[in-house]
């Protein structure tokens, strides 16, 4: 339960983002349509998609481990659950 | 053409976002870590419970065999006496005590594995923690430093 509620707030961290990318992007076809194409160039959207690309790969793996921990840990409560109700 | 310094602050303004959802991601992503940990503490207070449990119930089984043992003892012991309706009632008692018995050790070896489960899947957030976290610092960094040089190129041209 707690893994999946902190996995939810580093997801909503990475969607946060998302609109900042968008205004960069339009910060640099601009530049690249009004002024300079090297310049444009040398801001690597590359070394940034790859920060974006990194967390939500690994928002996905930690949301998979989350959900079996999570249905591993509700399965265990129930049995505790049943365990103290016939005694 | 003069360089637009709305691009300009628009650079700036992102890099110290980037920044700033960096620290924010890799602190929350720590918290995942302690968060895991939380989760594997409390899996294994509900097996220690079940096991618990189990124990007593043998014990209650135990103690429901013992007093049969004895019934039926007494019963050889005195002949001459009916003892019929104590023996069914404590016959009784040891399959109900055994039911229990039965079914809680059923439940403890289903929650031995899953404790074992949350404790390897516990561990692998872990791992992915540590891994990622390096990971984004390493691709954070190289990202602000294009930015950064991007937008120094950009003021240099402007002056």
């Amino acid at each position: 339960m707690y893994t999946r509620i902190r996995i939810s707030q580093v997801a909503r961290h990475t969607d946060r983002l998302r609109p900042e990318m968008e205004k960069l992007q339009a910060a640099i076809k601009r530049v690249r349509e009004n002024w300079n194409d090297v310049v444009a160039q040398g801001i690597q959207t590359g070394h940034i998609n790859m920060v974006i690309g990194a967390c939500n790969t690994i928002n996905s793996e930690l949301v998979g481990l989350s959900t079996s921990i999570e249905s591993d840990l509700s399965r265990l409560e129930e049995l505790s659950r049943l365990a103290t109700s016939t005694m | 053409m003069d360089v637009n310094v709305r691009d300009l602050n628009e650079i700036f303004h992102f890099g110290r976002s980037l920044q700033s959802f960096l620290n924010a991601y890799i602190g929350v992503l720590s918290q995942v870590g302690s968060a895991a940990q939380q989760d594997y503490t409390q899996a294994r207070n509900n097996f220690n419970t079940i096991r618990t449990y189990t124990e007593s119930a043998e014990s209650n089984l135990q103690a429901a065999e013992r007093e049969l043992e004895d019934a039926i003892d007494t019963a050889n012991d005195y002949p001459e006496e009916d003892h019929s309706d104590r023996i069914e009632y404590l016959e009784a008692m040891v399959e109900e005590k055994r039911m229990v018995y039965e079914r809680n050790k059923e439940a403890l070896e289903e929650a031995e594995s899953l404790l074992h489960n949350v404790k390897v899947n516990t561990d692998m957030v872990w791992e992915q923690v540590w891994r990622s976290r390096n990971q984004i610092q390493e691709t954070g960094q190289n990202a602000l430093r294009s930015i950064q040089k991007s937008a120094n190129a950009i003021a240099s041209y402007k002056k």
